[in-house]
């Protein structure tokens, strides 16, 4: 202890320093955070269950029930597509969850613990939309370890490029969480953001196909970005021409998402004591 | 440089006035300590001190920056009231977490060592008892190396002996030339570890002084007795009764013309006269 009580710090026997901490000290406690926060979510069990386990085990269900079929002409497995259907289900998950995340930390206080370091309010949800987005990847990969497991043969590249899609087409879905997260009070928030993941996934035909579905169902499915998530997904897998309308949805839920979230994050900075 | 300068602070919720346009300077080095009753304004003040919250009129500076800036270059350390530890994780890995978020952190085993938490780094954060759990609040507001350190009712759910620790490691990091400013409801507590007290109520600073002078703005005696009258209001000196049990206490501003008068009266016995503790003073005060 002897060594310790003779400690002091420098900047209490030496003039303040005035400028404030560098660039490079802030990136480093981002990328800090946002690794110790992407451990943290991969730590959870229950999490991992419901993000991998539940779409992982429906896909093996359903693609037993048709996946000996093929789709008319194209040659394609309806296993293949069945399973980037689900792995899209699963992404769903992990990427909504980014919300429910910051509003628990920020519901426990935990979050006013962490503005008591240098980090700021905006690396705090930069990191959280971040891992979801990584967390993304393990929610997809395990459907297609089991889709190649169901005996699904695809070219590395396709592979990689349809997981790619998926994940960038399942951006618009993190803010969705962090939409909700922002207007729906804790208490509420998770139902909800568990209600609307499986609206989308129902409705978006990511349980069973939207051709399968009655017209009127199917107009509203095509407006849904869940959908377009698993069609962008399955592109390289069918082939044909790019869904380009799928972007441009895409793209529309984006936009609103964003204004929707700005004008949500606002609020709760003016009402909130942080 | 001083430490904390708060200018006209006013901070308003609803109709409810927090925090009254509070003027309080802080010298660097000083060991404060802000009493009050639940809602005097004590938490919404530190609140501000540490960036929490936004004043609605007037400013906080630390260091001679505003809070947010002094909290990012590391001057300002915080143990916040009710403070939450981040759920389900072992001690050990939140302290990680955290120790990468600060400027210019202290060595991590050196802030172990200081908190004492050798014993409970494998434990959940679930599974921490009120005391184990403060410990590694105090392991939080000692990590940044602040130059600050501000403490919301910190000793909340320790023992005897936790507390005592707790200030006895408080009182290195003060040796070290840190400020250090608390909010507490144990009043014996400011009275023995502060330079300085402030006494809040209702958003305004209704006393401010170390603690003998706190006791002195009361400046009176209590008189304890078995006996005497029912009544003692206007008699001499006295400025508070009250009954306890078969005794009454008096409260005197002039404890020897207030003796002389009781000791007159034959039915007044067992006598006991006693400075009023920092205790009473400050009930008297905020009442």
């Amino acid at each position: 202890m002897t060594t310790l009580t003779t400690h002091r710090p420098a900047d209490i026997t030496h003039p303040a320093p005035t400028e404030p901490a560098k660039p490079t000290g802030s990136t480093r406690r981002f990328l800090h955070y946002t690794g110790q926060s992407i451990l943290t979510q991969v730590r959870d069990w229950a999490f991992l269950g419901f993000i991998i386990v539940m779409p992982t085990t429906v896909y093996l269900f359903f693609s037993g029930i048709y996946g000996d079929r093929t789709t008319d002409g194209s040659g394609v497995d309806v296993a293949a597509v069945m399973m980037v259907m689900m792995a899209t289900y699963g992404g769903l998950g992990a990427a909504m969850n980014a919300g429910s995340q910051i509003q628990s930390e920020r519901s426990s206080g935990w979050f006013r613990q962490l503005m008591v370091t240098a980090l700021t309010p905006a690396q705090f949800v930069a990191a959280k939309v971040i891992t979801a987005v990584v967390v993304v990847i393990p929610a997809i990969g395990t459907v297609f370890v089991a889709g190649a497991v169901r005996g699904v043969r695809l070219d590395a590249g396709i592979w990689a490029a349809s997981l790619g899609l998926i994940v960038a087409a399942l951006l618009p879905m993190v803010l969705f969480g962090l939409v909700i997260a922002l207007w729906f009070k804790p208490q509420t928030a998770t139902a909800a953001t568990t209600l609307t993941m499986m609206a989308l996934a129902m409705l978006g035909g990511l349980w069973f196909p939207l051709e399968m579905m009655p017209g009127p169902m199917q107009t509203l499915g095509r407006l849904l970005p869940s959908y377009w998530a698993s069609q962008v997904g399955a592109w390289p897998l069918v082939g044909g021409d790019f869904p380009v309308q799928g972007v441009l949805v895409l793209g529309c839920w984006l936009a609103v998402l964003v204004a929707v979230g700005g004008l949500g994050y606002r609020r709760a900075v003016r009402t909130s004591r942080r | 440089m001083d430490a904390i300068t708060l200018t006209g602070l006013t901070k308003t919720y609803g109709s409810l006035t927090a925090v009254d346009a509070l003027d309080l300077t802080v010298p660097a080095g000083q060991i404060l300590a802000l009493l009050g009753p639940n809602g005097a304004g004590k938490s919404t003040t530190t609140e501000m001190v540490l960036g929490l919250t936004r004043p609605d009129a007037g400013s906080a500076a630390v260091f001679g920056a505003d809070p947010v800036t002094a909290m990012r270059r590391g001057d300002v350390g915080a143990m916040l009231q009710n403070g939450t530890l981040l759920w389900d994780v072992p001690v050990r890995r939140l302290l990680r977490l955290m120790h990468g978020l600060y400027a210019h952190p202290l060595p991590l085993a050196e802030v172990i060592e200081r908190a004492d938490l050798h014993s409970i780094l494998a434990s959940n954060t679930n599974k921490l008892s009120g005391g184990e759990a403060q410990r590694v609040r105090f392991a939080l507001a000692m990590m940044a190396d602040p130059r600050l350190l501000i403490l919301d009712e910190p000793t909340v759910g320790m023992d005897v002996d936790a507390r005592r620790a707790f200030w006895a490691a408080m009182a290195t990091l003060a040796a070290e030339g840190r400020t250090v400013v608390f909010a507490t409801h144990y009043l014996d507590e400011a009275d023995e570890f502060a330079d300085r007290i402030v006494v809040l109520n209702q958003g305004r600073i209704v006393a401010d002084g170390t603690g003998s002078q706190i006791k002195a703005v009361v400046g009176g005696r209590r008189i304890s007795f078995a006996g005497g009258r029912p009544e003692y209001t206007g008699a001499i000196g006295v400025v508070a009764q009250e009954s306890r049990g078969a005794r009454t206490v008096l409260t005197s501003t002039d404890s020897d013309a207030t003796l002389r008068m009781l000791l007159a009266d034959a039915s007044v016995t067992d006598v006991e006269v006693s400075a009023p503790r920092l205790e009473d003073a400050f009930h008297t005060l905020v009442s």
